[in-house]
């Protein structure tokens, strides 16, 4: 009881306000993902024990060969990793589906769920196949159309040998004004347009996000000095205005973990990052999928 | 006067000697028993999940318990049995909970102002449970007031009795740091409450 307001409890003392609290259990949906997930850790865990096993010999008959199943799972994995790194590097598979892909394969070892991952290889090859043939019939698309461009300049050539222009014979004002109509004679945008053709001859089947990224991600690619700026607290990307593009600049920071990975970055303050390696980190910045988190805020 | 009903503390259980210890039942797990895990599960899930409520929003609450559980198992293998297992626990959820504090820090729309249901106890008449519920949401209020550190130390304290060289070495402080917390929080919860008792 307070000596200052006897109506009033003495309650002030906090560790039995605590103990007084309801006591809380997680949900049930909690209590379900942790033993589900100590279920498989465990389940993983037996089956790299019996991995062992079989190669000591010590095995015994009625169990499953773990060890070639498990050669199968990697090669099924490292060829879905392959295949899934190509997609995403050049088509729409994002990084989230082969991360999915990815993870339910690694993580779920027992042998339906091998035959499961390799339906899904099988999908991936036939999505590969046709991918491929979109990608022949683009890049075929985008030589025609430059050797086009190239025939057209020949042919138009014949038209610059007019009458020279003489005191004589001064030019008409019509023929100065056709003059100034004509079209330039077509210059490469960018140096090496053959060599990637394909993201430009994707164009046209492109939204217009997929097409910003993927014209970056190439244009990156041929004149990288240009495409990512350093500054303080994140990474900066500038849009490449000097190679024709007009892009607004965007910003965004690389999670502490992408950053680690890629420690063969060359970092410094307004320092240009450009290694090869920096593509993938350049195309999943621009999507705008990334929270904004310093590497100084992790530490 | 409001009377406040006391619930049995939420200490970290220790094992009787009927029962397995945490380190037979971390053993019979890694050899592929499920329900070892389950019963070690029920041990210490009530204490965990209050030191993350009492400390954390609702929604990040439930993540962090479960983060933590997740860190555990995946860690288990390098768990050495001359280790205290509750220890071991609090500390990749000590480790955890910075983390979401991190976190919250990043994302202020995050609120942390979810409601608490204080159930009724038996015989009680509706002005006194309204008072005890009132009690309980003002002290849960200045809980949350305390800087993190002092709060961490001392709801640990309350959900597991660790002595303060045990939370000491799981929030990689010294013993009279963690004293030094201790009292503080102690003493600001107390002036805290102070103020609804003097109304």
């Amino acid at each position: 009881m307070s000596a200052d307001n006897p109506d009033k409890p003495n309650d002030q003392d906090p560790e039995p306000l605590y103990k007084a609290l309801p006591d809380e259990k997680p949900p049930a949906s909690v209590d379900a993902a942790v033993l589900a997930h100590a279920r498989v850790t465990s389940a993983s865990a037996n089956i790299e024990v019996n991995e062992q096993a079989d190669l000591t010999g010590a095995a015994t008959r009625a169990q499953p060969n773990w060890n070639s199943l498990g050669r199968r799972f990697a090669t099924a994995a490292v060829v879905v990793l392959a295949v899934g790194i190509y997609l995403q590097t050049d088509q729409d598979l994002t990084t989230a589906q082969l991360d999915t892909t990815t993870q339910t394969i690694s993580t779920q070892s027992h042998e339906p769920k091998l035959r499961e991952a390799e339906g899904a290889l099988q999908q991936f090859s036939d999505t590969h196949a046709e991918l491929q043939d979109t990608v022949s019939v683009a890049e075929e698309t985008t030589q025609n159309s430059i050797s086009d461009l190239s025939a057209g300049a020949a042919v138009k050539a014949p038209q610059a040998e007019r009458l020279p222009v003489t005191k004589d014979r001064p030019e008409t004002k019509f023929v100065a004004k056709r003059r100034a109509q004509e079209p330039a004679a077509p210059q490469p945008m960018i140096a090496d347009v053959a060599s990637s053709g394909r993201a430009f001859a994707n164009q046209r089947a492109k939204p217009k996000e997929e097409l910003i990224e993927e014209i970056i991600v190439t244009a990156a690619t041929v004149a990288p000095p240009k495409s990512v700026l350093l500054s303080e607290g994140g990474y900066r990307l500038l849009a490449l205005e000097d190679q024709g593009f007009s892009l607004e600049h965007q910003e965004c920071s690389i999670p502490y973990d992408i950053a680690k990975e890629a420690s063969d970055f060359t970092v410094e303050r307004e320092a240009f990052v450009y290694k090869e390696s920096d593509k993938d980190v350049i195309a999943r910045c621009l999507t705008g999928s990334w929270t904004i988190q310093s590497q100084d805020d992790k530490n | 006067m409001t009377e406040l009903v006391t619930s049995a503390p939420t200490q970290a259980p220790t094992a009787t000697a009927t029962e397995a210890t945490d380190d037979s039942l971390i053993s019979l797990y890694l050899t592929g028993d499920q329900a070892a895990f389950e019963q070690l599960y029920g041990r210490y899930k009530t204490s965990l999940y209050g030191y993350f409520r009492r400390q954390l929003p609702d929604a990040m609450a439930n993540d962090a318990f479960q983060d933590t559980w997740i860190r555990l198992i995946d860690s288990l293998q390098k768990y050495q049995a001359n280790e205290q297992f509750s220890g071991y626990l609090f500390t990749i959820a000590h480790n955890t909970l910075m983390d979401y504090h991190r976190k919250q820090a990043r994302n202020p729309e995050v609120t942390n102002d979810d409601a608490i249901e204080f159930p009724a106890q038996k015989d009680d008449e509706p002005d006194r449970v309204q008072d005890r519920a009132e009690t309980l949401r003002n002290f849960q209020n200045e809980l949350k007031k305390l800087p993190i550190q002092q709060r961490s130390a001392w709801v640990l304290k309350q959900e597991t009795n660790f002595s303060n060289e045990e939370i000491a070495r799981l929030t990689d402080t010294s013993a009279e740091g963690v004293k030094s917390r201790l009292r503080y929080a102690s003493e600001k919860l107390k002036a805290g409450m102070q103020k609804y008792v003097s109304r």
